[in-house]
């Protein structure tokens, strides 16, 4: 089990480096003969390439599918836009609409808009699907958005800021039914429970399960319509372009095994502590809002938001207290427009606080981060001129 | 508009400020008034469009308008609680605990 930093509580960020990717990166990551050309018929280059091929069955296995659908990115994000714009590619001749989610990650979002600025500005326009209070999109909303053009739709397996698990599998059932591949983006429950399933296209990235950095997986379904949407090479995975890291894939891997492994008790320990979280909060800071489904969630996820207080100030004064987590509020930030997830929920979008538990983490440090929060807030809302 | 007279309406002119300070002012303003009556908040923040609804329903009060304001920013005009519409606090997991 990995042991985090104490006061890490950033999980849904980054994880910490898990022990199983620490150690191949310091065996595999520093062999003599481990930056051989995997595409190379010679002996270092075939022993890569089995290291490579062994990596890609190993994820296939994690992820539910074949080995042969499995690509290796050079990060989550990259995994997506590859994702959104393969499929794009792939089905131009029915059209260019696509369909998401309110409330998905940023990149998703971003990689939708950027089909607008390729192809035909007011047809591609994305329809953003309405989630409810909780952060859960409405089934029947994202049936009703589907059209006879749309070319892809969109679903994250669960929220990363509140932590709300999506239905995913009623939305794939609608989807497929509509003939219309899904993009599922699973960056934030890889390694928690079992992987999800109906995708047409699925996605995911290292660093949020313990592997490293500059490691990400898409995976295409057979008979899925997806093209390579830029410029291509003649290495050996067709999908993805480039020299692959592989000692940084196979630690990434092997994180995911391990996490994969560890799951069944350690998401029910970190469900129990971010439980304890929720029911604490508003004990003991007046003017609390939880925010996020109760019961369908994440295990290691919680936010709040803390009324007449501003995030960058909390974050700072828990920074000074020693502890690490982040917020979806952006009052005093460059962009001023508040988190698009808090506002599609209706929720309280300043003084938000995402608290994300790094697997291993000590029940100690959520005691601490506890004790210290009613002080915090109130130093904020007392700087602010807020009630006391 | 309402029943209750221009000049029982307290305005709060919060634009310029950015969040959370609107809520903030919204939030005085409704200690300085008496239950029922309503505020006029005036606010350009955007972050206001999410957080003055979101502040009524934890608070337990009403959002009546929302509209444009004469020279830039939105109005809000929020009828506060009396004691028989409760506290507010049952709704979500709001806590005003202290």
């Amino acid at each position: 089990m990995p042991l985090p930093p104490p006061g890490y509580l950033d999980a849904a960020s980054s994880e910490p480096l898990h022990p199983a990717a620490r150690k191949v990166l310091a065996t595999e990551g520093t062999d003599d003969q481990g930056w051989a050309d995997p595409a190379r018929l010679y002996g270092a280059g075939r022993r890569v390439r089995l290291q490579l091929d062994q990596a890609r069955e190993s994820m296939a296995t994690l992820l539910g599918c074949r080995p042969d659908e499995v690509s290796f990115t050079a990060s989550g994000t990259q995994a997506v836009h590859l994702a959104v714009a393969g499929l794009a590619a792939g089905r131009r001749r029915v059209g260019q609409h696509t369909v998401a989610s309110a409330v998905e990650h940023s990149s998703v979002l971003h990689a939708l808009e950027h089909l607008q600025h390729v192809g035909m500005p007011s047809e591609a326009a994305p329809s953003l699907v309405a989630v409810d209070p909780l952060g859960r999109v409405d089934i029947e909303a994202f049936a009703a958005a589907l059209r006879g053009d749309t070319a892809l739709a969109c679903l994250q397996s669960a929220n990363h800021e509140v932590g709300t698990l999506q239905p995913v599998e009623e939305v794939a059932a609608v989807c497929r039914a509509r003939e219309v591949p899904l993009v599922v983006d699973a960056a934030q429950s890889l390694g928690r429970g079992a992987p999800p399933d109906g995708w047409s296209v699925l996605t995911g990235s290292a660093h949020k399960w313990g592997g490293p950095g500059g490691v990400g997986v898409m995976a295409v379904r057979t008979g899925v319509r997806w093209r390579v949407p830029g410029a291509t090479d003649d290495r050996g995975d067709a999908r993805v372009a480039g020299f692959p890291y592989v000692p940084g894939i196979r630690a990434a891997v092997a994180a995911l095994e391990a996490v994969t492994r560890d799951a069944p008790a350690e998401d029910a320990r970190l469900a129990a502590l971010t439980a304890r979280i929720r029911a604490t909060v508003p004990a003991v800071v007046a003017d609390v809002e939880v925010v996020g489904d109760p019961d369908r969630r994440l295990p290691h996820l919680v936010t709040f938001s803390c009324l007449y207080t501003d995030g960058e100030a909390l974050l700072r004064e828990l920074d000074r207290a020693g502890f690490a987590v982040s917020s979806g509020s952006s009052c005093t930030s460059s962009t001023l427009e508040p988190s698009h997830v808090l506002v599609a929920m209706g929720a309280l979008s300043h003084g938000n606080i995402r608290v994300s538990l790094p697997r291993g983490v000590a029940a100690l440090d959520v005691d601490r981060f506890l004790a210290v929060l009613p002080t915090v807030v109130q130093r904020v809302r007392d700087e602010l001129g807020g009630p006391s | 508009m309402s029943d209750v007279e221009a000049s029982d309406v307290e305005v709060v002119d919060a634009r310029g400020l950015l969040c959370p300070m609107p809520v903030i002012e919204l939030q005085r303003a409704a200690r300085r008034s008496p239950p029922g009556h309503e505020v006029r908040l005036l606010a350009d923040d955007v972050a206001a469009a999410t957080d003055v609804p979101a502040w009524c329903r934890l608070q337990g009060h009403l959002l009546v308008s929302t509209s444009p304001a004469a020279g830039g920013g939105t109005a809000y005009v929020v009828r506060l609680r009396t004691k028989a519409d409760g506290d507010g606090s049952s709704s979500a997991e709001a806590s005003r605990s202290r």
